[in-house]
């Protein structure tokens, strides 16, 4: 088993004010559109009744924007929620 | 077609029928409130009351709504001004209209009435009608609450009325996604004359954009002015509360104080109601409106004392206001629960509180007694009072009834020398800081098509000091940020006018733009945003000149249908009688000779007839509005040559 390093996505419910901008810039990447759904690796749930915001962050699917210097959800999150998290990739050795 | 949902609703509550169109038809008036206001203009016959079913009301986005531009979910609504019997057009935050907008439509038309209280249920290019009985005398939070159940689905935005709405209060607002409230107008009252209790949305489409690389990347540049603005970093730490509300972040900004008699507050008074301590006390978290960069709005807990428990977004800076200083209570928790009741009846602060400030004036200066307030004691800074008030108001009962029918007709009702006490413009509640000392503000809001209100026209530079150089840069005038100045804004009002508009027609919020800090997005930049997102090729000026036109257009609608003249453009008693008491602006009123000619400076501005304060045919063929100007013609409303008789009739 071989480690590799590698980066991913962090997104901070806390801070996020539920704008769902990441959303779309997700959206854009990913479909050159703009939606909230099936079109980006990042869901936003946000519960008016008490002030909750959940985010689903679908990290088999997010590619860290490859073509841009900083991704793009990054570019656009005015609140600074969202952070690149040093991480490790674990290669299975096929034998 | 690019960027947009691609369709108009035209539905028919009276027929139970609806009909679609593609919303290339507009394209000229670009969207938002430019076709919404068209639509109302074109329309409602004028001899339609606003509660008829003869009147529309129109759910209007914009061709940048739901894209990646910054506050890019704003929702526009116009309709038949239920208590100005003009135009109104009102906009509110949220995240109801990109959704609207997924669901691929642009604009709704309602018109008639349900026979029954109905619900509209639109999602993916469809519209249902749904029976809204179960729903009818619900808050507007037990409403969405019951739809999302209903519906299964707790990603649907919800529009919806409370009482006041249903009971066909002047001041009834729409409330969407809880507590973002389209207040102007009484729009709240004309869905409840439709029967129409909410709209529920649920999009799972995307939007395509004209030229999609060069869109996003002029949005990064857009984002980064945005990160960069001084005054946006302000919103960011203190939210909408803290720049302007609470006295400012200093405190020391101008007020209404009990129904606007003064613009100062008691310093241990405004103390108590600093953003700091909302902060502090009661914060758990910021919170945006859609694809907003800006994130003015706050989440709140109240953990303890008479309303523990309690939990909403909240507290801008004119609830704030109205709930507070305009009727000299300096109590936080039950300013938030005057918040959170108005939110779940379904009323807009501003008129709210003009109409309960002015009843505790008059019964506190002796005009009225027990007997017209069916028992009650009306004094300044009680939260109780204040809130069984609202209930009256909701419910109509009792004093309430008379209350319900906005300061204007209510004064008109009681009578006993009331009347020059309602702050109102046009015949529209009003609750306004600032109004005595800031003169462009002040002409801003009493020239405001739609009556009153800051949203229109009034400038922002004043409050922010704008140096000569920027003004003259800008705006062609270099008094723009001198408050107690009335030379040179005339013109000043008459050029945000226009630009307002481009952001109510495209779909991102007055925050976003020149409004706040010129640094932000200008007329060019609008052009920009609309051509990469549509490929309609537009300039600047082109916006500039649509904005024009379509404030002729709601000008027109006002004299056609409400009558209004040069003398509806002028301040109420208050403002011209009694000065500011103390402080910055001690002394400081409205002086109605000066007043007279900032008037005209602006008719000028516009091209409008100073004598009456009407539109000229000059103005209305230079903008392309023939059918505008042969209406008028007709109605006998366009100004009568020099020096007749009729002339100086008009505005006696």
């Amino acid at each position: 088993m071989n480690r590799k390093l590698a980066y991913c996505l962090e997104i901070d419910e806390k801070i996020c004010t539920g704008c769902q901008a990441c959303v779309l810039a997700c959206s854009y990447h990913h479909s050159k559109m703009f939606g909230l759904e099936n079109t980006g690796c990042i869901e936003v749930f946000r519960n008016n009744k008490n002030g909750d915001i959940k985010i689903n962050l679908d990290k088999s699917c997010c590619d860290m924007c490859k073509q841009e210097k900083i991704p793009l959800c990054i570019q656009f999150c005015a609140p600074e929620a969202i952070k690149i998290i040093r991480t490790y990739q674990i290669i299975l050795n096929k034998k | 077609m690019f960027s947009l949902g691609g369709k108009v609703a035209w539905i028919d509550l009276s027929k139970n029928q609806v009909k679609i169109e593609s919303t290339k038809k507009y394209k000229k008036y670009i969207g938002g409130r430019g076709v919404g206001s068209y639509l109302v203009y074109k329309e409602v016959p004028e001899t339609a009351h606003p509660l008829s079913p003869d009147n529309i009301i129109t759910f209007n986005t914009g061709p940048l709504t739901g894209t990646l531009s910054p506050s890019a979910g704003r929702i526009n609504i116009s309709t038949k001004n239920v208590a100005t019997h003009g135009i109104s057009f009102s906009n509110a935050g949220g995240h109801f209209a990109p959704e609207l907008k997924y669901a691929g439509f642009d604009h709704l038309i309602i018109k008639g009435k349900a026979e029954k209280p109905v619900y509209l249920f639109i999602h993916d290019n469809e519209i249902e009608i749904r029976s809204a009985e179960h729903l009818w005398g619900k808050d507007t939070w037990e409403t969405e609450e019951l739809i999302m159940k209903e519906l299964a689905d707790k990603k649907i935005h919800v529009a919806a009325i409370g009482q006041a709405g249903e009971n066909l209060v002047t001041m009834a607002c729409i409330m969407f996604d809880r507590s973002r409230a389209s207040g102007w107008g009484g729009c709240g009252a004309v869905m409840g004359s439709k029967n129409l209790k909410a709209i529920a949305v649920r999009g799972k489409g995307s939007l395509q954009v004209y030229d999609p690389d060069r869109f996003i990347d002029f949005n990064k540049l857009l984002w980064k002015r945005f990160a960069n603005s001084k005054t946006i970093q302000l919103f960011h730490k203190y939210g909408n509360l803290g720049t302007s509300g609470a006295g400012g972040i200093d405190g020391t900004l101008a007020q209404s104080v009990k129904n606007m008699e003064d613009e100062v507050w008691e310093a241990d008074k405004t103390l108590q109601v600093r953003e700091i301590i909302f902060k502090e006390k009661y914060e758990v978290r910021k919170l945006a409106n859609f694809t907003c960069p800006i994130n003015c709005s706050r989440f709140y807990h109240v953990k303890e004392g008479k309303f523990r428990g309690q939990k909403l977004e909240a507290l801008k800076t004119n609830v704030y206001r109205a709930f507070g200083s305009n009727i000299d209570l300096a109590d936080r928790e039950y300013i938030l629960k005057a918040n959170e009741m108005a939110d779940r009846y379904g009323m807009n602060c501003d008129s709210l509180s003009a109409v309960i400030a002015w009843a505790i004036d008059v019964y506190q200066k002796g005009l009225i007694g027990k007997n017209i307030t069916d028992g009650l004691d009306l004094h300044w800074g009680d939260g109780d009072l204040q809130l069984k008030l609202f209930k009256l108001i909701a419910y109509r009962k009792g004093f309430g009834d008379i209350l319900a029918q906005g300061v204007y007709r209510a004064s008109k009702i009681i009578g006993r020398g009331t009347e020059k006490y309602a702050m109102h413009v046009k015949g529209h509640g009003m609750c306004e800081q600032s109004v005595r000392s800031h003169k462009g503000w002040a002409l801003g809001i009493m020239t405001s098509v739609i009556g009153g209100g800051h949203l229109a026209g009034a400038p922002n530079t004043e409050q922010r000091r704008m140096s000569p150089e920027e003004g003259m840069n800008f705006f062609g005038v270099s008094t723009a940020g001198e408050p107690t100045v009335y030379e040179g804004k005339g013109k000043l009002v008459a050029w945000f006018e226009k630009y307002k508009i481009i952001a109510d027609m495209v779909g991102l919020c007055s925050f976003t733009t020149y409004w706040i800090d010129t640094s932000l997005i200008g007329p060019d930049d609008f052009a920009k945003l609309i051509s990469l997102a549509t490929g309609w090729k537009l300039e600047g000026k082109d916006l500039l000149n649509l904005g024009e036109s379509i404030y002729n257009i709601e000008k027109a609608f006002n004299t056609l249908h409400a009558g209004f003249t040069r003398k509806d453009d002028r301040p109420p008693y208050k403002l011209t009688e009694i000065p500011v008491s103390s402080g910055e602006f001690a002394g400081e009123k409205l002086l109605p000779e000066k007043w007279e000619k900032m008037l005209d400076d602006y008719y000028i501005a516009h091209g409008w007839d100073v004598a009456t304060g009407w539109q000229t045919e000059d103005c209305l063929l230079k903008l392309g509005l023939n059918d505008v100007k042969e209406r008028l013609k007709k109605a006998g409303k366009l100004p009568p040559t020099k020096f007749s008789k009729k002339r100086r009739e008009i505005n006696e």
